[in-house]
């Protein structure tokens, strides 16, 4: 088993130069350059002094000799400075992952507390109303595009009612607040972004755990639950659900890209100080050393997420946890 | 002579399949007492299963219907219990060991685990010196290791013994044995049987005793019942019925059995299939099978009735006149 990790884990390396390849690629194919928003756009600016910055950058080199020396760089861990403000990369982004996984892990673990009552009751009540308004409930939420339902709760609960701030993740006056304030203004400001996010995402795994569940009771075991005895709550919560849930692990795995690149469109409908935000400006800017970095660190936490997903699957599962011992 | 310890009356099960009614248990009629072990013996989908099943009330709620009849155990109506009541029967004065123990225990929990539940359920309170010894009861090799393993890791003949300690753990009145050995290799078998003879006297247990089998019923049961598309066709002392079958069936049965010093070339079969049960022939169901068909077979149904000390139901003993039907 530690044999098979390692080389799962040895595996990782080409497949992320591969995805660095080919996020340069792209970037280099799209339209315009980076010195183009402060000279083109700048009367000022002389065509020396265009030429000098593309020097400087090394954008004057063929593309492959450019992405060689990015991934020089990458090998010590040095993303560069961004061509907008000249700050190291890194800190650029350091300053706003905590935000998006802040909001989607949030958002996860509202969709796991409300999704798994909901499949679990669609489950055990199959075809009753329950099932069936329940089913309704979760479809309009996968239904329905998240800005205009976003705009919606906006419009709403921010503008209408008053009740909540809609856009940024802390107050002007944050810095003075007291700690209690502080997380409070926070949880205030994340409210919009999760609930809607959540809502949105019900569907998925409540329907997942729900066919799974069906699934599950009709196997042999639950009958042999039932058979010696025990209570059916118990059938279902410890017999069924435990074989239910073992697949999930693996659907959280792929939800991690989500979790830790944030969306572009939903971080800037909601004005949200995130990845997804970062990402989308570097990319308007043609910002290289941001793009590069945004999508490496992403790339890079989703793999590692995703080994770590296969981990856990193997250890929750004793069948696989024990396998050649 | 005191009530019998089981005492079915009347039962019909139907399903539904493909949205036809399936007709799998008509009419059945048994007694068992204290005690005692009944074999109830027929092809596969006579309802015989169907019917051990429905005693516990381990039929899926969704598909299966029991539109009459009546099931007494120790004069209680087992159909009219409520949930509660239910349960605490289940596992406890009757239980239930079923065919395949590769899917009967559940696979992400510990042997043990699965067996003090069920003590636990029934009042008896997690012990786990008490859960060995009860291992050690069904003869299983290193009871510890059996108690931490995982049902994937021991074998199909170890996971019927520990279903068998799962049986007996509450000392139950009545055990129900659906082809407790199919699934068996044939050394196994004898073992597993052997096994439950001991314990059947030990206990003082009573058997139901699903086969299809009647090798195995013969020596092991003191009455037997063949059923045939869902009805009870010959039932009687086991030595009798062994000895001189009345119904053509049975009697058929009888010869498909391998003889262990006659062996005269090709094994007698009986033709055909048995019937599909959503549209069982008219008449005597198995008249088209039948060696001894004649005319009233496919007018008249035969009814179950008493012939020489057991019962029988075959134009053969009684006209189907003199049957009033």
């Amino acid at each position: 088993m530690p044999a098979y990790f390692a080389k799962r884990l040895l595996f990782l390396v080409p497949l992320l130069v591969g995805i660095t390849l080919v996020t340069f690629g792209v970037m280099q194919l799209a339209p315009g350059k980076p010195t183009d928003m402060v000279t083109d756009m700048n009367v000022k600016a002389s065509a020396e002094a265009k030429e000098r910055l593309i020097k400087l950058y090394g954008l004057d080199k063929p593309w492959h000799v450019q992405y060689w020396d990015w991934l020089k760089r990458f090998a010590r861990l040095d993303f560069g400075r961004s061509f907008r403000d000249d700050r190291p990369v890194l800190r650029k982004i350091g300053e706003r992952l905590p935000a998006t996984l802040l909001l989607n892990v949030s958002s996860l673990l509202l969709i796991f507390l409300i999704a798994l009552p909901i499949g679990i009751l669609s489950a055990v009540k199959q075809d009753s109303l329950w099932d069936k308004s329940l089913t309704v409930f979760v479809f309009i939420g996968f239904s329905v595009p998240t800005i205009w339902l976003a705009l919606l709760a906006m419009i709403t609960f921010g503008l209408k009612l008053g009740w909540l701030p809609i856009s940024g993740l802390r107050s002007l006056t944050y810095d003075e607040m007291s700690l209690g304030a502080q997380c409070l203004d926070l949880a205030r400001h994340l409210a919009l972004p999760v609930l809607v996010s959540a809502f949105t995402g019900l569907a998925g795994l409540s329907r997942y755990v729900r066919n799974g569940l069906l699934e599950v009771i009709r196997q042999d075991y639950i009958r042999t639950a039932r058979a010696k005895g025990l209570p059916e709550n118990r059938v279902i919560l410890k017999h069924a659900l435990r074989n239910t849930l073992i697949p999930v692990v693996t659907l959280v795995g792929l939800l991690l890209p989500d979790l830790i690149g944030g969306s572009f469109i939903f971080e800037t409908i909601f004005a949200y100080p995130g990845m997804g935000r970062l990402g989308f400006d570097a990319i308007m800017a043609r910002d290289y050393p941001v793009i590069m970095g945004v999508g490496t660190i992403a790339a890079l936490l989703t793999l590692v997420g995703n080994f770590l997903a296969d981990v856990a699957y193997a250890y929750v599962d004793p069948r696989i946890r024990y396998q050649g011992k | 002579m005191a009530d019998p310890l089981l005492k079915i009356e009347n039962l019909s099960v139907d399903y539904r399949r493909h949205g036809k009614r399936v007709h799998a248990v008509r009419d059945v009629s048994l007694e068992l007492n204290e005690g005692e072990t009944l074999g109830v013996v027929g092809e596969s989908g006579c309802g015989k299963s169907t019917l051990a099943m429905a005693v516990l009330r381990l039929l899926p709620d969704r598909d299966s219907r029991i539109p009459g009849g009546k099931i007494f155990f120790r004069s209680q109506d087992l159909l009219a219990l409520d949930a509660e009541p239910l349960r605490r029967i289940r596992g406890g004065q009757i239980a239930v060991i079923f065919q395949d123990p590769f899917s009967a225990l559940n696979p992400v929990l510990t042997v043990g685990d699965q067996l003090e539940e069920s003590m636990e359920v029934h009042g008896g309170g997690r012990d786990r010196a008490k859960t060995l010894s009860l291992l050690e009861r069904v003869r299983l090799p290193d009871p510890e290791r059996i108690y931490r393993a995982y049902p994937h890791q021991i074998s199909g003949g170890q996971r019927q013994r520990a279903c068998l300690a799962l049986a007996i753990a509450n000392r139950p009145a009545l055990l129900i044995a659906d082809e407790p050995t199919t699934a068996l290799d044939v050394t196994l078998q004898k073992e597993i049987l052997d096994l439950l003879d001991g314990l059947r006297r030990d206990l003082k247990m009573a058997i139901l005793f699903i086969t299809h089998n009647m090798g195995l019923v013969s020596q092991r049961t003191d009455r037997l019942a063949v059923m045939y598309a869902g009805e009870i066709v010959e039932r009687g002392k086991t030595a009798d019925v062994m000895s001189a079958p009345l119904h053509p069936y049975t009697a058929a049965l009888l010869r498909s059995l391998p003889r262990l010093h006659k062996s005269a070339g090709k094994l007698p079969i009986i033709p055909g299939q048995p019937p599909d049960l959503s549209a069982v022939p008219g008449g005597c169901p198995f008249h088209p099978r039948c060696p001894r068909v004649f005319d009233p077979c496919a007018e008249h149904i035969p009814a179950l009735l008493p012939h020489e000390g057991r019962s029988v139901s075959c134009h053969l003993y009684h006209s189907p006149v003199a049957a009033g039907r």
